[in-house]
């Protein structure tokens, strides 16, 4: 079945969402974990994105592809969940900062090795990622976790694939840069 | 293998999973150079990172969880799945809503110029000079 044909069929048959969200919920979830690292966090995500599906199809045209407009739902959903964590982080580290003895460590680990073992080596890598600007991340995740080509990138963050390019060689740049920030 | 070509070939780890030889190569230079052990472990704990991130699936009954959520949370909105009590709330809100608002509809009427009496109605004929009294004075 194509998409539209999938899409008009939900229309009349609102029953038939179920293969809709069976045929493209991997797609989501993969998105989701590389934005948000965690299996249930993704899982809520996932379930957030179809319940928007479901009370939007009405309003999808088939301009872009059904896959492309659920990868801009999901981006959105992930980057508001994103901006809840960050602010939820935020309250905390400020009832901390009342809380805590705020003396600061004397040790420093030395060596970058075990910088990043201390920290754990993919929690490091995981961390840079998401250290990463919105655009630059954004772009980053569908081009590794979902391995989607520039021009595919571009149609779903609507800009040129030039900018595309360039964002992703940025995003590259600055995790080199993080990740070897103590190398000598 | 000098180490500025080893960290040449490693940046292939950005794109892609390099091939087997260059693997070995660089596998071979980070059993000499402590710097570039760190360097290839890095590199390799990125590429496995996201790859073992991807390889995480979702929970099986996920589908079945998103449905039911919809049909018990996010049906379309019915009028008529609402229950007798709750109609007769809505309805006796919209009455009174209405009432409210022709009850002060009705009081602007009342307050209205149109309403009170026409300055006209308070003049007085027999104060009127008569015309003909006027004309015979002319003559």
């Amino acid at each position: 079945m194509s998409e539209l044909e999938l899409i008009n069929s939900i229309r009349n048959h609102p029953n038939q969402f179920g293969d809709l969200v069976k045929q493209y919920q991997s797609l989501v979830f993969r998105t989701a974990i590389g934005f948000v690292h965690q299996k249930e966090t993704a899982e809520d995500i996932t379930q957030n994105v179809f319940i928007k599906v479901f009370r939007n199809i009405s309003s999808f045209k088939g301009d872009s592809s059904l896959a492309t407009w659920l990868y801009r739902i999901t981006i959105n959903e992930c980057i508001s969940n994103l901006r809840k964590e960050r602010f939820k982080s935020k309250l905390n580290s400020l009832s901390d900062f009342f809380t805590k003895d705020t003396t600061p460590s004397t040790n420093h680990p030395e060596t970058p090795l075990e910088v990043l073992e201390k920290d754990n080596l993919s929690n490091a890598i995981k961390n840079a990622v998401d250290s990463l600007a919105e655009n630059q991340r954004i772009a980053f995740v569908l081009s590794k976790y979902d391995e989607l080509s520039q021009k595919e990138i571009a149609k779903i963050m609507v800009i040129n694939e030039g900018a595309v390019e360039s964002l992703l060689q940025r995003a590259k740049k600055n995790l080199q840069k993080k990740l070897f920030q103590y190398q000598p | 293998m000098s180490c500025h070509y080893n960290r040449d070939l490693l940046k292939n780890y950005w794109d892609k999973l390099p091939p087997e030889s260059v693997i070995n190569l660089c596998t071979q230079h980070a059993q000499k150079c402590a710097s570039c052990k760190t360097a290839f472990t890095i590199y390799q704990a990125f590429n496995t990172t996201i790859e073992d991130e991807k390889r995480i699936t979702s929970n099986p009954y996920l589908a079945t969880r998103i449905i039911e959520s919809i049909q018990t949370n996010h049906r379309p909105f019915n009028l008529f799945s609402l229950k007798p009590i709750r109609i007769t709330i809505a309805a006796a809100t919209i009455l009174i809503v209405i009432g409210f608002g022709i009850g002060i509809g009705q009081l602007f009427i009342s307050n209205s110029p149109t309403n009170k009496l026409s300055d006209i109605s308070y003049f007085n004929d027999n104060s009127i000079e008569q015309i003909d009294l006027w004309l015979t004075d002319q003559n």
